[in-house]
């Protein structure tokens, strides 16, 4: 009982204080009243807006980190085709300078030739042979001469072993069954290029007394009735005495780079 | 003891401001009277003493926050705690329905109290707008309600 009427009177007196307070609320006393309950009050209205903010700009990051994301992966996937693309590009544009080549080559050399793209090599007999994809059915013979342009002038790469209707095998020069009259203009000399199943060939049965040095160029000497004249074949890059033996030998490196076939031309006539 | 239940009483009230303007910030347009259902469960737990003092310190900063005519949350808090207190001991507080009621009441009063010191105090057009708050204030009792009863006897095992 005591403890309620206690309870009113304070009730009443809370109520007193403000309902003062409303109808003196535009007074500077109360002005700056409210302003000390507003600094009272002011670590927890700053507190909520700082973590309000702070949890605000979490999720804007959040959401900003997953959008970042996706279109990183977007992006990722893209710059993959490009650069598909750009490769792509790339070779086209080799092969086109390789064809501006072989046409350039056709226009001012006399005899006949068909163009043929290497469709496979075997990766175990790397420098035994190659299938072109030219057969019969385009007019290609057994036994016809391989060349391959590189810089605008050709180089001897085989011959024809063995043909079908859409494709053929080429024997390569530097397979151990090729051989080849090869010729120094520089000295005039005769001899035989052979393979070695390796990148390097051998120019044999020299005359011992011939001049041959270092840097000669070795090409077809035309008889055999395969290979035409003039042909390059090789650079002698070392020249080989044995004793004993009638003949001398030079190792020669091939004109053309094995490693990188990609057309060739199949002189028909 | 006093001045740890004083100082009690002071963190409760700093905690439902904060409370209070993070929800606001958080969801805008219409939010949960916080401030309301903080002053009702006290008075309904502590008594109405204890009630109509934490409704005048948490209306008066309530008010210095506020743009509204100082005083006018001070006048209203003051009321339902008091009003509220008074049903300590005459109903089963740890009811729900008991509290869902009380609230919706304390609600309606303090809706039609605000609006009718705003009429006389401040000039300009008013308008009662009734359903938000009630249908969010009694969403949130219950809840509110636990919480603070699990705060109570945190700081002071209960009565």
């Amino acid at each position: 009982m005591f403890s309620l009427a206690r309870a009113r009177f304070f009730c009443f007196l809370l109520l007193a204080i403000s309902f003062l307070f409303l109808n003196l609320s535009l007074r500077n006393r109360i002005q700056e009243l409210k302003f000390f309950f507003l600094y009272l009050a002011s670590p927890s209205s700053s507190l909520a807006t700082k973590i309000f903010l702070h949890g605000e700009n979490l999720s804007k990051n959040f959401l900003l980190q997953l959008h970042l994301h996706e279109e990183n992966r977007k992006l990722k996937e893209k710059l993959k085709e490009y650069i598909h693309l750009e490769t792509l590009s790339k070779e086209i544009l080799e092969e086109n300078k390789r064809l501006r080549v072989i046409l350039r080559f056709k226009e001012r050399r006399k005899y006949n030739f068909l163009t043929g793209q290497v469709l496979a090599r075997d990766t175990q007999n790397w420098y035994n042979s190659i299938i072109i994809d030219k057969g019969s059915l385009a007019g290609i013979k057994k036994d016809l001469p391989v060349i391959v342009l590189e810089e605008d002038q050709e180089g001897l790469l085989g011959r024809i072993s063995e043909v079908f209707p859409t494709t053929s095998k080429v024997l390569l020069l530097t397979d151990s069954l090729s051989a080849v009259v090869g010729y120094a203009p520089r000295s005039e000399v005769d001899g035989i290029v052979e393979g070695q199943d390796r990148k390097e060939l051998c120019f044999k049965y020299i005359f011992p007394e011939a001049d041959l040095k270092e840097g000669d160029l070795i090409v077809t000497s035309g008889t055999g009735g395969i290979f035409p004249a003039g042909i390059p074949i090789g650079e002698i890059v070392k020249i080989e005495e044995k004793k004993n033996a009638p003949y001398k030998e030079a190792i020669l490196i091939p004109w053309i780079k094995f490693s990188h076939l990609r057309e060739v031309l199949v002189i028909t006539e | 003891m006093v001045g740890k239940t004083i100082f009690f009483y002071l963190f409760t009230l700093f905690l439902s401001l904060f409370l209070q303007i993070i929800s606001r910030n958080i969801l805008s347009g219409f939010t949960p009277n916080f401030l309301l259902l903080t002053v009702v469960s006290v008075s309904l737990f502590r008594g109405a003493l204890v009630g109509e003092f934490f409704g005048f310190g948490l209306g008066l900063l309530s008010d210095s926050l506020s743009l509204n005519p100082f005083g006018s949350q001070a006048f209203l808090y003051t009321l339902v705690g008091y009003l509220a207190g008074r049903q300590n001991g005459k109903i089963d507080v740890e009811s729900s329905v008991a509290q869902i009621v009380l609230v919706f009441l304390a609600t309606l009063f303090y809706l039609f109290g605000f609006f009718l010191l705003l009429t006389f105090f401040s000039p300009g057009e008013k308008k009662l707008i009734l359903f938000p708050q009630i249908f969010l204030n009694i969403f949130f009792t219950v809840p509110v309600f636990w919480l603070l009863k699990k705060w109570f006897n945190l700081w002071s095992p209960r009565r």
